[in-house]
């Protein structure tokens, strides 16, 4: 039997997998040239073209038609859905929703989603926490049930709430935090001014506060970032210290920055909180120092 | 609360339904049509398997969506259709225009071989034909059909290989 009717001595062959001996051998028998060929006529075939994004557009409309017959979707497939397709199609989407009179969306986030409120709001939701709304009267009355984390931003309009287990949060057109959970709640505020109305207390917070609040427990906090952590997985920071940059930097790694150089310098960008790498460059870079990292004791060495 | 985090790789997310439609539909569309032959019929064939792929988005997760589609087509197509021809298209090589110019026999020989070779990959039985043409014309790799056919790599690559055995033999009748 020669080597190239072995079971699958061709295809490997044909993919560029044999050793340079089976090569060798193979290319001195008399079939090689018909083989080869074959080969080289199938190099460059093709096949009618395919028009994707006009078949992407049918397929849209498709699934669009189908879905006026109730039940085939549930209702969070459908609502992503239809958002995304409003911008395309515009229409189906006012005939969706018109089909429902109270429109409950309920929600869970299976990783950080940002969900567009319909009078232009928005909510980044961190995964796994869920909010639920009514989408019919949304203009009339914002309200929004929350259990676990979310950042809002908020247009100007009608009162703006968030309901909560532990209680409640009440905005006019501003950004904020809220990180909730069974016993405690943190709202942070990053623009405007809100009201945080929980276990028992009405607290007003002004820009860069936080306030954590639980049972007998109350605590009142500062931030220099202007979002969340959780939400671009990086500490985002407009023009502040580099000191304060460097404890937060300090805190996200648990490194301790040493070296003498200007702490007092503003600092405008972002570092992310999972690569100390490139935290390190986008933070010391732009001042032109130079760093060295010695992991083992936790410690960032800065030479100037 | 109507999702489950252990399936937050589905295809419900729209974003990643289009993805899943940018990198496999092409293929897809491709592989309906070496079994039936239509383009028309393929490309409708796709889009009856990619809604279906909506249908079950909660429940086929995203590294299931290849073989889904694949399966899926495939059963939509034994319910439907007659095996037309495929036609190939050999596109042409701008190095060898100057010359085959000069050679016309060259060219003519070569229209031939090409037309002969049509005819040859035509008569591959079904499973040669879509493994062989997956290869040399959607470049998926050996590993890649066999996740989307459910099948062994091993199993792909005795079909390529029987594949061009039979073309070497129809091509060569003398052997």
């Amino acid at each position: 039997m020669k080597n190239w009717e072995s079971d699958t001595f061709l295809a490997r062959w044909l993919n560029g997998e044999l050793s340079s001996d089976e090569l060798k051998e193979f290319e001195q028998s008399e079939e090689f040239a018909k083989f080869q060929k074959i080969k080289e006529a199938t190099e460059n075939l093709e096949t009618a073209s395919y028009d994707e994004e006009e078949e992407f557009r049918k397929l849209l409309g498709r699934i669009e038609e189908k879905k006026a017959k109730p039940k085939q979707f549930r209702i969070q497939p459908i609502l992503r859905y239809a958002a995304a397709a409003a911008l395309i199609l515009s229409v189906p989407l006012v005939i969706y929703l018109s089909l429902f009179n109270d429109e409950i969306v309920d929600f869970t986030a299976s990783q950080n989603e940002k969900i567009e409120l319909p009078d232009g709001s928005s909510v980044q939701l961190r995964s796994q926490s869920n909010i639920s709304y009514n989408a019919t009267d949304w203009s009339e009355n914002r309200v929004i049930t929350l259990d676990g984390e979310a950042f809002f931003d908020v247009e100007e309009g009608e009162k703006f709430e968030v309901k909560m287990e532990s209680g409640a949060v009440r905005v006019l057109g501003t950004s904020f935090n809220i990180t909730e959970s069974a016993d405690t709640l943190k709202v942070t505020c990053y623009s405007g001014k809100v009201e945080v109305e929980a276990f028992g207390d009405l607290k007003q917070l002004e820009v860069g506060e936080s306030i954590t609040l639980a049972e007998d427990f109350i605590e009142e906090g500062k931030t220099s970032m202007n979002l969340p952590v959780w939400i671009n997985q990086s500490a985002t920071f407009r023009n502040v210290a580099l000191r304060v940059v460097i404890e937060e930097f300090e805190e996200q790694y648990e490194v301790k920055v040493l070296g003498k150089f200007d702490l007092s310098q503003n600092y405008t960008g972002q570092f992310p909180v999972n690569d100390i790498e490139i935290a390190m460059a986008q933070i010391f870079g732009p001042y032109n120092l130079d760093w060295e990292l010695d992991e083992e004791n936790g410690e960032v060495f800065i030479i100037e | 609360m109507n999702s489950n985090p252990l399936k937050s790789e589905n295809v419900c997310e729209e974003n990643v339904y289009q993805e899943v439609f940018k990198s496999l539909s092409k293929s897809l569309r491709d592989f309906l049509y070496y079994k039936c032959g239509s383009l028309e019929t393929a490309n409708d064939l796709v889009q009856e398997a990619f809604i279906k792929l909506w249908q079950k988005c909660q429940d086929v997760p995203l590294s299931k969506a290849k073989s889904f589609l694949f399966t899926t087509g495939n059963n939509l197509f034994l319910n439907t259709v007659k095996s037309q021809q495929v036609r190939l298209r050999f596109k042409a090589e701008n190095k060898n225009s100057a010359e085959n110019k000069e050679h016309p026999e060259f060219e003519m020989e070569m229209k031939e071989f090409q037309n002969s070779l049509e005819a040859a990959i035509n008569a591959l039985p079904e499973g040669q034909k879509e493994v062989f043409l997956l290869n040399r014309i959607n470049k998926m790799t050996y590993r890649e059909i066999a996740e989307s056919l459910g099948v062994s790599q091993k199993a792909i690559e005795k079909r390529m290989s029987k594949a061009l055995i039979k073309l070497k033999d129809v091509l060569n009748p003398k052997d």
